[in-house]
């Protein structure tokens, strides 16, 4: 769960402290996919 | 239409309001569960559609079919998160036709477990629709306020005369009550730092303890992480919106909350709940022991039943494998389909890929709120550059081009002080600047044509905290699962993703912005049109007229342009190279009725009115002979200004 909590405040972060004009929309998918891949991989850390 | 969001809002406030389970003599509980129980339950008919669900399916039919007469005031809002949330619907119904695909799936029973999912879907559109205005957010917070204090006024009452002041299991209470005396406390908090109303902000000082309380005696340890988590979020946006409340408060609690750990560590009476929630992690108590058991004998389970398809998942409507024998809970219907870690869950019936996009609506929910309240900062960094700018100068007394300039902006301030009747106050000439600022500022004493007390800031930072409160809570107790739990979530998601709109900025493609009326402006038409703004402000004549939307009423000799006629220095010599040509001197153009304004002499070293021409002045002297690609002024350098 420590993952996914933390993944949740990155995204906020992203949103609140990256400029204004920044694409980032896509890193959140893009982070999405890396965790859900880190869980397939090591389980535990689900 | 107003009938119609009216008529929204009590669907919502109902839901949130009623508990669907309750001690058998409780008969509050025991009657209004039938707004969200099937109509087959409580009537011969055989109809699986509860009350609450006939009437979105009516207010949507509604939409569609009245929609295509009156457009206007039946338009759809648009969201940020229209995308993703379509993404997930559709993996959502890839899971029930793969469920009812495979040996043995149970179409009835898929569709009772997708239910809550398509509540909350359904909830994000029809928020799209029914709350498009920040008229509809302020009657939506007003509408949770009431639903909430029911709610905690039932369980309070249950807690004390049915329970005799003694919580005795589990299901004494509605595991989401958890969620939902959360969402009420936070918003109280956020209403408080943020700014609402004034009926709001008072109202808020009544509930926040009234859900705090109510949270305690109902014992469930789930509570207190979901509230933990939401408040690091709320804490995380006020480091960023408000960073002088963080330093000056966020220390403080800090410490008082580790100070009421170390002494109720070991408590078990109902104020310390929140320490046993805690404590519980490391030495439970046999219940606290047997329910955590439970979770992690189930996520064994769900782990092995995702790598038996780890791609495309069970499927909806098909049993899990209970390869670790669970504690006997064949009381409840679903307690082979569905698990109390409802966010693998999601994995293991929906695949990885649903998984996916389940993660990816959720991160977007979280960076589109965040910018949307990012955005509130940027479109406040402008008047605050012009307040400190006004004080350094006024402690200073020093006539500048850049104290008489922002003089004009104190003439708008000064419009808008409270000396004057409320009515009074409404009404301003047209034309004239508006005082911007934020919505914690707002009050009766600042009130221009743009802003008015609203708690659309606060609200809006709820629903982004209620995301990582609503994750943690569904982690351990059956969040995704509850169509009262996700009719809150949907609304949550529903006003992140529209809160751009909500707050008056709307962000489109290649960074356009609209106003609060819909207005498109266009990169350029905004830069433009901020030219044209320091065009006016930078070359306005001292005392003249040629801005009269920011002259004062005759009856306020204070609001006078500052230092518009001060006596000039000896050593004044303004030259007709440095003043623009458009520009007059001060002194010349000086009507008859200004009047010093400064009148502490002036230093020798003090620089005469209107005697070097400033940066600003530089750049608005060539705007204002076409120079429209001139360098940036000091509002476009910074972060949400035109490009």
């Amino acid at each position: 769960m420590n993952l996914m909590v933390a993944f949740l405040f990155i995204c906020m972060v992203l949103g609140v402290w990256s400029k204004p004009k920044s694409k980032l929309a896509p890193v959140v998918l893009v982070l999405a996919v890396l965790m859900v891949v880190v869980f397939f991989v090591s389980p535990h850390r689900m | 239409m107003k009938r119609s969001t009216t008529f929204f809002l009590i669907c919502i406030g109902l839901t949130l309001a009623l508990e669907m389970q309750g001690p058998p003599a409780d008969p509050w509980a025991n009657f209004f569960w039938r707004w969200a129980g099937d109509l087959s339950s409580w009537i011969p008919i055989h109809i699986v559609v509860s009350p609450l669900e006939i009437s979105l399916i009516v207010l949507a039919l509604i939409w569609s079919f009245r929609g295509r007469k009156v457009k206007k005031s039946f338009a759809y809002l648009p969201g940020s998160l229209d995308v993703p949330i379509l993404v997930f619907l559709g993996f959502v119904l890839f899971g029930v036709l793969n469920g009812a695909a495979r040996p043995g799936g149970n179409l009835t029973i898929a569709l009772w477990e997708v239910r809550g999912f398509l509540m909350l879907i359904g909830m994000y559109y029809l928020t799209g629709i029914f709350i498009r205005g920040e008229r509809e957010v302020n009657r939506l917070i007003w509408t949770l306020f009431i639903a909430i204090t029911v709610l905690a006024v039932e369980n309070l009452l249950r807690w004390m005369t049915l329970l005799g002041l003694h919580t005795t299991d589990d299901n004494s209470f509605e595991h989401i009550d958890s969620v939902i005396l959360v969402c009420g406390l936070l918003l109280g908090a956020a209403i408080c730092i943020y700014g609402g109303t004034r009926a709001q902000r008072r109202y808020s000082y009544f509930l926040m303890p009234l859900s705090f309380f109510c949270m305690m005696i109902m014992g469930r340890r789930a509570a207190f992480p979901v509230l933990g988590f939401g408040v690091i979020a709320l804490v995380v946006f006020l480091l960023r919106l408000r960073p002088r409340i963080f330093w000056k408060y966020v220390p403080i609690m800090v410490v008082l909350i580790a100070a009421y750990l170390a002494v109720f560590w070991n408590n078990t009476s109902v104020l310390g709940q929140p320490a046993r929630a805690i404590a519980s992690q490391f030495h439970p108590d046999p219940r606290d022991y047997n329910s955590d058991l439970y979770r992690i004998i189930e996520k064994g389970d769900i782990q092995a039943n995702i790598f038996s398809a780890p791609l495309t998942g069970l499927g909806f409507g098909q049993q899990f494998q209970m390869y670790y024998p669970l504690p006997d809970l064949s009381f409840w219907p679903f307690w082979h389909y569905e698990t109390h870690n409802a966010i693998l869950w999601v994995w293991m019936k929906d695949g990885m890929l649903g998984f996916i996009a389940f993660w990816w609506l959720m991160g977007r929910g979280m960076f589109d709120g965040g910018k949307a309240v990012e955005s509130q900062r940027e479109e406040w960094a402008l008047a605050q550059y012009f307040r400190k700018r006004l004080a350094r100068e006024h402690r200073n007394s020093q006539n500048t081009d850049w104290h008489v300039n922002t003089g004009v902006f104190r003439v708008a301030l000064r419009s808008h002080e409270p000396d004057t009747k409320r009515g009074k106050r409404r009404a301003t000439s047209e034309g004239s600047l508006a005082l911007n600022v934020p919505v914690w500022e707002r009050s009766d004493d600042k009130r221009s044509v743009t802003l008015q007390r609203s708690g659309v800031l606060a609200l809006l930072v709820v629903s982004i905290c209620m995301i990582p409160a609503q994750v943690v809570f569904s982690y351990v107790d059956l969040g995704l699962t509850s169509e009262r739990d996700l009719l809150l979530f949907g609304l949550m998601l529903g006003l992140v993703a529209r809160g751009h709109a909500f707050l008056g900025t709307q962000v489109a493609e290649k960074g356009k912005r609209s106003t609060r009326k819909g207005i498109t402006i266009s990169p350029s038409a905004a830069s433009e049109e901020s030219r044209e703004l320091a065009r006016r402000i930078l070359l306005l004549p001292v005392g003249a007229t040629r801005f009269p939307a920011l002259k004062a009423p005759a009856s306020r000799p204070a609001s006078r342009p500052l230092v518009s006629d001060v006596p000039p220095s000896p050593t004044a010599q303004p030259s007709s190279e440095q003043t623009p040509p458009s520009a007059p001197a001060p002194r010349a153009t000086a009507g008859p009725r200004s009047r010093p304004v400064l009148t502490r002499p002036r230093s020798p070293a003090s620089r005469p009115l209107v005697s070097r021409p400033l940066p600003q002045r530089a750049a608005a002297s060539e705007a204002a002979t076409g120079g429209a690609d001139g360098p940036p002024l000091p509002w476009e350098r910074r972060g949400g200004g035109a490009e």
